[in-house]
């Protein structure tokens, strides 16, 4: 018998970027641990998250009502075994969690797994990339999900969105013909604080290279960006950066990037 | 749009809303019935990590579901077009829940959750926008200075070089 792919998706307002990785590794450790004790088989088991969202996505659960009603018991479960370092509560029944929670996605196929949560009964509506403005997305079966959010502008994938990351990076270096230095914590703190990394290049006042490079490096990462250095790794007056979502108005970002860091260069020069 | 038109725009935006505008320093309300505050105001005493001397704030309590959006509709109203920007919410360190929203790397706003005091009921929220930024955004200016104020005068004009 063929199976179908089972998905929930923990749409919420912004997470703490520090916070999304261990949570999808949560998620993953609890759905492993609930699904073997129900006996529910599954081909794989893989969670993602973005800012916005934490996602299960188990592939090839035996299609019928057995597994459906399964999923409706561990799906609630899951979302009350979660634990986090800081929680708040924001509706009456007093779940907590990082973030309002504002959509629960569950689907097994194309049916979906009906449970109640947080304040809310679970549907087979999302949310795309919030810089369009709203767009409410259904979705027909949990197989189209992760398309359908790409084409919203959402790259639910962790590794994908590294990868897309990493390839503007190089890009970019190669067309300002200097190295961007993609230091490996700033990624990580960018992977999660963009759905869908769009890269922004600009450039600081000459005068900041009068401080210490390492000093420059860390004003520059503590705002989430990366320094750009020449063949033998002296920096130069440019960095790269990421936004979320769309590439209109490249300018006022980078004008404005540029702004917040030799705002902070320059009390760091004084 | 002008300095005082963004004002305007965000008073009517937030009295369609429901809510009450009130003048600032507004004193003795209650503490208990369900309230949707909103209003332009100096800074207060306090740093709140914005710039600039003048701070839009709403208080919704309880707070919909929507408030989030109901924030970013309130900006494009003031001509802000989200998708020519970067908006980046960052979670306030320390102070959860809570976020500092960057308009294009630079402080917009504060946007707070306020949770029931005791036991599980719907959170408030409560946001704080920097006027100075939003305006500069709007009116695409460098210097808070630059800002048109209202037809006559800038915002230069106004605080004769006091500007943050």
């Amino acid at each position: 018998m063929t199976g179908r792919d089972a998905l929930l998706e923990i749409f919420s307002e912004t997470l703490p970027a520090a916070g999304v990785r261990p949570a999808a590794e949560q998620l993953k450790r609890l759905a492993g641990e609930e699904f073997a004790r129900r006996g529910l088989a599954t081909v794989s088991l893989e969670t993602y998250g973005t800012c916005r969202r934490l996602v299960l996505y188990a592939a090839g659960l035996p299609c019928g009502a057995p597994s459906n009603k399964a999923l409706a018991e561990i799906f609630p479960v899951l979302l009350g075994r979660l634990e986090f370092a800081r929680t708040m509560s924001w509706e009456a029944s007093g779940f907590r969690f990082p973030a309002p929670v504002r959509g629960l996605l569950a689907l097994h196929g194309e049916r979906l797994v009906s449970f109640s949560a947080a304040g809310l009964k679970s549907g087979r509506v999302t949310e795309g990339q919030e810089s369009l403005g709203p767009k409410r997305l259904s979705l027909p079966a949990a197989e189209k999900y992760f398309k359908t959010l790409e084409h919203a502008s959402v790259l639910v994938k962790d590794d994908e969105r590294l990868a897309a990351m990493r390839s503007a990076l190089d890009s970019a270096s190669r067309r300002m013909k200097l190295g961007v230095e993609a230091h490996e914590e700033t990624l990580r703190e960018n992977l999660y604080s963009a759905e869908y990394p769009i890269p922004v290049v600009s450039g600081f006042a000459q005068e900041f290279l009068a401080l210490p490079p390492e000093r420059l490096r860390s004003a520059l990462r503590s705002l989430l960006f990366f320094p750009v250095s020449d063949d033998d790794g002296r920096l130069q007056p440019y960095f790269a950066a990421f936004r979320d979502g769309v590439s209109k108005g490249q300018r006022n970002v980078e004008d404005g990037y540029r702004a917040a860091l030799e705002s902070r260069l320059r009390s760091l020069l004084s | 749009m002008d300095f005082q038109d963004i004002i305007f725009k965000l008073d009517r935006f937030w009295a369609r809303q429901g809510c009450a505008l009130l003048p600032p320093g507004a004193a003795g309300l209650s503490g208990a019935v369900p309230l949707c505050l909103a209003g332009a105001a100096a800074r207060g005493p306090r740093p709140d990590g914005l710039p600039g001397l003048y701070r839009y704030r709403v208080l919704l309590r309880p707070a919909p579901a929507d408030v989030r959006r109901l924030f970013l509709t309130s900006l494009k109203e003031t001509g802000i077009d989200r998708s020519e920007h970067d908006l980046r919410w960052l979670s306030a360190e320390g102070a959860l829940p809570g976020w500092q929203v960057l308009l294009d790397g630079l402080p917009l706003a504060a946007f707070r959750y306020l949770e029931p005091r005791v036991g599980p009921g719907p959170a408030g929220a409560e946001i704080e926008i920097s006027l100075e930024r939003l305006a500069l955004a709007s009116q695409r200016k460098k210097s808070a200075a630059d800002l048109v104020w209202s037809a006559r005068l800038t915002y230069g004009a106004l605080h004769s070089g006091e500007v943050s």
